[in-house]
């Protein structure tokens, strides 16, 4: 291989531009307020104020995800006017919680900023897009509502500079997830689904909390500066690593990593609009941001970066590997989901205070574009197809054209290919990955990153490959005229008549007249954001990066072509140009149901969580009611006793008193 | 020697016997009169309230008294507390003149006079009573002690055995029953007391009070005093002195179990609180005999109204377990627990009379044959909420639950010398019993809360119930369907009362 110069990322950065200065109004409170509390009172809008109108609590959701997005980008710009790029803002005051500070504080700094601007605006496009998938959906108005709160709580979590604010948004994504999966509630699957993913990140969360508590007891405030700044001073110690360890239980939790990763594909039975928030911007992502915004302890805490490491790894090849495998193309993306959040962590796991963790959130940014594409696109599709199975799926790029770009560019980006969003963000991690390397000497956590994240990229590109090749499969007319007319048939009098022609007119025509127009301008701003984003994450504003390994990116980039060449060829022999035809059906069916995860979640958790449940209810109900009811009987038969004792003439009577005066007399002798 | 006489510090003992006297001569004079007896018994009452009421507001250590030597010892002695327990008798013993004066004012058989003459009689009877209760808590000495509580006891037995002469010959019969075995209990008790005195003084060697601190035999000293209570609690009804109360409870008129249940408790722990004060002075000396007492009657008294079947005689095991709360803080033997019992005993007196107002305004409808059974009540929230209200208070009172918190401040107030004695096993009785307190009020509560009963076809049928008054004998021979009203003055009372709890559980009143 030829000896390539070295390039750092500064080298491709764009360069700062001066700002003009806008006669800006002095707003009451900051952009991060306005952001935050236009989603929520959107949400509390949308529960009470909307009544029984759709269209109401359609204006209501769209619109406080607009204030939202308006208050994010005015946000974006406030930071380039002051100096150092840091800003704060109070919120409600501090707690007056005795001797633990409270100061429930939010804020905002450049790489946080910009996964702000990104959450909101995708909010603002699932809220416009929900509009039209939810139509006739009786219940929409909940669901937009929700989905409002969701994306308060989230930017909550990226603002916040207060552990306990991080863990209110925390929860509330939890159980804001909860509602939207289990969404059509009278389908058993989607109730499942829901109970499923709230009870794993909820048992995870255990650890999230737990975690936070050492933090917050040790740093005897809430602040996260401040915990970050008094456990940093303090070193290592085992105190520091246990947190670090229970948060990153919490982390996996949440953003599926191994073993709690059963709960996301699952969660594919929630709406479409739904799964593109949940999966793309928010709820999956926020432990990125969360490690992020802790990250100078997370660095120094060797056991919490080995297990995060371990966990991610693990996730992140074998979710593309099941990924591969689905025959269904929303599971196929959750699983890519599983697979791309894991590698955020991961590099989260391998970077150290040199390069800091800035990779992983630029990550965070372009999953974001790109899966919110992929999640809208697929949805729309299934609406025109009547369902997301890979069967149903097969030509659809090819049957409407208005959706390939959308495909084509969405799948390039997950790959990542140059020049699409997903390109830069894997070149920043893999440069993370390798400045990691290095600054540990081989440490077996950045190593163990590095050749992960390269054997992802080759099986990211292989399913990437296979989704194109189905879902671009020639229609089936196409295929008889191929087979009828082998030679390419001149018609140059009349435009219109060609067949293939029409059928794509055909095809724009149903499915953009499928579609509402605010939901196809959402897909279309997702799809520029995919191909262009790259230059949101080459803006000059994010932290200190590493070098760009031009040989690395050359073999990434000739691995992945391999990779897709060896579908392509394994696809070749198949009717349906499914290369996952290729392997065993046994084999497929295990990874259609993750690897029977849900069965060892079972063996393993679930059943002797419920042996003890029925034990412990067992002695509560038969031993220690039984005292209970045992002094209701007693004493009811003791009564009954004494009614039937107590004497009602006066001879015994006399006695009873005679009785009673010696036994007093006695006592008062004795004791006196 | 001379013998300093205050008269207007005895009046409220002087006032019910002056109206006694008087209305014996008004009876001498107009014979076969009944309303104006009644009207001065309830004047000669009200005067004594009146002239209790300045007592109220003595500082510690103030005293009205009279009958003084020159010493400074004084036979009649009211400090704030004793005015307190003056005041509360009074005013129960003028609640009960009222809750009766349509028994006692009603004419005999065929509507002539009454063949006893029982309007005076009675009357008269219930004020000497009275009067012999407001006089014991103020004695100093063992005679006026002794001579005061017979003065507050026999003649209870004559108003229970005085029932209507047009009541059925077996009712009467009953109530004679009740009368004896109230007679028989006093006598004993008498006696007791009497031993308790003679070996008070053999003691002491002198009949007052204040002169136990100088007793030669400490022993002997103890064992007098465990008479004394023993000869106390039986006007108490604390087990095992208690046999008396359910049998008489349920065969006197209905108006003289509620002055049973509250003035005749005045007199008993009046005459407690002068044995206490004067134990409190001897250094080193516990009753073990009260805390006992106090134990046993709790849960006696709890474990068997938890199983009754009947409003009247439920409330006489609630009077023997009250009773039990009345004693406890006497154990601790100080001047705090006497006000803490006195506390205990106010806030007793008005939910219990409460509670019997109440129920004589429920019998009043007799819409049931048996109006005091408990099944009788089951849905008294639904068709009469303004009398079930009260006395769902007054049995919350009782219970010591929020919302009386009245109720709630007594039982503190009783059990806060106890926990300051660090008695721990009487603490832990007393817990108990609280828990077996509230199944007992709360089941009343329940059959009351709870949804009427369908109204059996047939009507009333007319019988000798067997805890009937003579209101219920009344209602029995009121035709079937007629719906009877509850009379003006119960009203009157049931909201006097009522107020009174909830002005308590607004501002509540504490240790007095």
């Amino acid at each position: 291989m030829p000896d390539l110069p070295d390039v750092t990322w500064s080298d491709l950065q764009l360069p700062s531009l001066p700002l003009p200065h806008l006669p800006a109004p002095d707003l009451w409170g900051s952009p991060a307020h306005w952001a935050i509390l236009a989603t929520l009172l959107a949400a509390l809008a949308g529960l009470g104020l909307t009544g029984r109108s759709n269209r109401l609590a359609a204006w209501v959701g769209v619109g406080g995800a607009l204030l939202a997005f308006l208050a994010t980008c005015w946000q974006l710009y406030t930071l380039t006017q002051i100096e150092g790029a840091r800003r704060g803002a109070g919120t409600i005051g501090a707690l007056p919680l005795g001797d633990l500070d409270a100061p429930l504080r939010l804020l905002v700094t450049w790489p946080l900023a910009i996964v702000a601007v990104t959450v909101a605006a995708v909010a603002l496009v699932v809220q416009g897009y929900a509009r039209w998938y939810l139509w006739y959906d009786p219940r929409y108005r909940p669901f937009a509502a929700t989905v409002s709160l969701f994306t308060s709580a989230m930017l909550l979590v990226v603002l916040s500079d207060d552990l306990l604010l991080t863990l209110v948004g925390w929860e509330v994504m939890g159980w804001c997830s909860y509602l939207l999966v289990g969404h059509q509630s009278t389908r058993s699957a989607a109730t499942r689904a829901a109970s499923k993913a709230l009870l794993v990140t909820r048992t995870a969360d255990v650890g999230f909390v737990l975690g936070l508590l050492v933090l917050v007891a040790g740093a005897g405030t809430t602040r996260t500066t401040d915990v970050v700044r008094h456990w940093a001073e303090a070193g290592p110690s085992p105190a520091l690593t246990a947190a670090m360890v229970l948060l990153v239980v919490g982390v996996a939790g949440k953003s599926a990593l191994f073993p709690f990763q059963d709960w996301l594909p699952d969660a594919m039975e929630g709406p479409t609009p739904a799964s593109a928030l949940i999966h793309a911007a928010t709820m999956v992502a926020a432990g990125t941001v969360v490690l992020a915004q802790l990250f100078p302890l997370l660095s120094v805490s060797g056991p919490a970066r080995l297990l995060l490491a371990v966990l991610a790894c693990v996730t992140m090849v074998g979710a593309a590997v099941l990924a591969f495998a689905q025959g269904d193309l929303k599971r196929l993306l959750a699983w890519s989901t599983v697979s791309q959040v894991a590698l955020m962590l991961a590099v989260l796991a391998a970077a150290t205070m040199g390069t800091g963790p800035d990779a992983a959130l630029q990550h965070l940014v372009a999953h974001a574009w790109f899966k919110a594409l992929l999640f809208l696109t697929t949805g729309w599709l299934g609406v025109l197809v009547g369902g997301t199975a890979m069967a149903l799926m097969a030509s659809g790029a090819r049957r409407y054209r208005v959706l390939r770009h959308r495909f084509g560019w969405g799948l390039l980006a997950l790959a990542g290919v140059p020049p699409f969003v997903g390109f830069f963000s894997k070149e920043a991690i893999l440069g993370t990955a390798e400045a990691g390397t290095a600054a540990t000497g081989g440490g077996f956590v950045p190593v163990l990153v590095l050749a992960s994240v390269g054997a992802t990229a080759p099986l990211t590109a292989a399913y990437c490959m296979r989704a194109w090749l189905v879902l671009s499969r020639p229609t089936a007319a196409q295929g008889h005229a191929r087979l009828y007319e082998p030679d390419p048939v001149e018609r140059i009098d009349d435009f219109f008549d060609e067949p293939q022609v029409v059928q794509e007119a055909e095809g724009v025509e149903r499915a953009e007249a499928a579609i509402s127009s605010s939901a196809r301008m959402g897909t279309s701003a997702l799809m520029l954001m995919t191909l262009f984003g790259g230059v949101v994450l080459l803006l000059p504003v994010w932290g200190p990066q590493a070098h760009v390994d031009l040989q690395l990116m050359a073999a990434t980039l000739l691995l992945m072509v391999v990779s897709a060449l060896l579908v392509r060829l394994a696809a070749g022999g198949v009717r349906t140009r499914d290369a996952a035809a290729r392997i065993p059906a046994g084999v497929s069916l295990a990874a259609e149901r993750g690897l029977h995860a849900d069965l060892a979640y079972r063996v393993v958790v679930v059943t002797p969580v419920l042996a003890l449940a029925r034990a412990v209810a067992w002695f509560d109900a038969e031993v220690l009611d039984s005292w209970v009811r045992g002094a209701g009987v007693g004493s009811r038969l003791l009564g009954r006793v004494g009614d039937l004792t107590s004497p009602r003439r006066a001879t015994p009577a006399l006695a009873l008193v005679l009785a009673g005066m010696l036994a007093l007399a006695a006592l008062g002798v004795v004791t006196a | 020697m001379t013998l300093e006489v205050d008269l207007s510090s005895v009046l409220p003992v002087l006032a019910p016997l002056a109206a006694a006297v008087l209305l014996l001569l008004m009876d001498a004079a107009l014979p076969g009169r009944r309303e104006p007896h009644l009207v001065v018994g309830a004047l000669g009452l009200a005067a004594g309230l009146v002239a209790a009421l300045p007592g109220l507001r003595l500082a510690v250590g103030e005293a009205r008294s009279s009958f003084c030597l020159a010493g400074g010892w004084c036979a009649y002695r009211a400090d704030h507390l004793v005015s307190a327990l003056q005041v509360c008798a009074l005013g129960a013993a003028l609640v009960v003149l009222v809750l009766t004066w349509r028994d006692w004012s009603a004419p005999g058989p065929g509507a002539g006079a009454e063949t006893t003459g029982r309007a005076p009689v009675v009357t008269a009877l219930l004020l000497a009573a009275t009067a012999g209760v407001v006089a014991v808590p103020a004695a100093g000495d063992l005679g006026s002690l002794l001579v005061a509580l017979e003065l507050a006891t026999l003649p209870t037995v004559a108003l229970v055995a005085l029932v209507r002469t047009t009541w059925a010959a077996d009712r009467r019969a009953r109530a004679v029953d009740g009368a004896v075995a109230l007679l028989t209990t006093s006598l004993v008790s008498f006696g007791l007391l009497a031993l308790g005195a003679a070996l008070w003084v053999a003691a002491t060697g002198s009949t007052r009070f204040d002169g136990a601190t100088r007793a030669e035999h400490p022993e002997l000293l103890v064992l007098a005093a465990v008479l004394l209570v023993a000869g106390l609690a039986f006007k108490v009804s604390a087990v095992p002195f208690h046999a008396w109360t359910p049998v008489t409870y349920a065969a006197a008129p209905l108006p003289v179990t509620a002055y049973l249940a509250t003035v005749s408790k005045v007199a008993a722990l009046g005459g407690l609180v002068v044995v206490v004060r004067a134990l409190g002075t001897v250094e080193g000396t516990t009753l073990v005999a009260v805390a006992v007492l106090a134990g046993a009657s709790m849960t006696v008294g709890n474990l068997v109204a938890l199983v009754q079947q009947d409003t009247v005689r439920l409330l006489a095991w609630s009077t023997v377990a009250q009773a039990g709360w009345v004693l406890l803080p006497l154990a601790s033997l100080s001047a705090q627990a006497a006000s803490a019992a006195g506390s205990y005993l106010v806030v007793y007196v008005t939910a219990t009379l409460l509670a019997f107002v109440v129920l004589a305004a429920v019998v009043a409808l007799g819409v049931q044959a048996r109006p005091a059974s408990l099944e009788a009540q089951r849905g008294l929230l639904r068709s009469h909420p303004w009398l079930a209200l009260p006395l769902m208070l007054a049995l919350l009172t009782l219970a010591g639950l929020p919302p009386a918190v009245a109720g709630v401040v007594a039982k503190v107030v009783a059990l806060r010398p106890v926990l300051g004695d660090e008695t721990w096993w009487l603490a832990l009785v007393a817990a108990v019993n609280i828990a077996l307190g509230l199944a007992v009020y709360l089941r009343w509560v329940a059959v009351l809360v709870a949804p009427a009963p369908r109204r059996q076809a047939g009507g009333v049928t007319a019988g000798q119930g067997e805890a009937g008054t003579g209101d219920q004998a009344a209602a029995a021979a009121a035709p079937a369907g007629d719906r009877r009203r509850v009379p003006v003055r119960l009203w009157a009372l049931t909201g006097l009362l009522t107020a009174l709890l909830v002005a308590g559980s607004i501002l509540p009143v504490g240790a007095l």
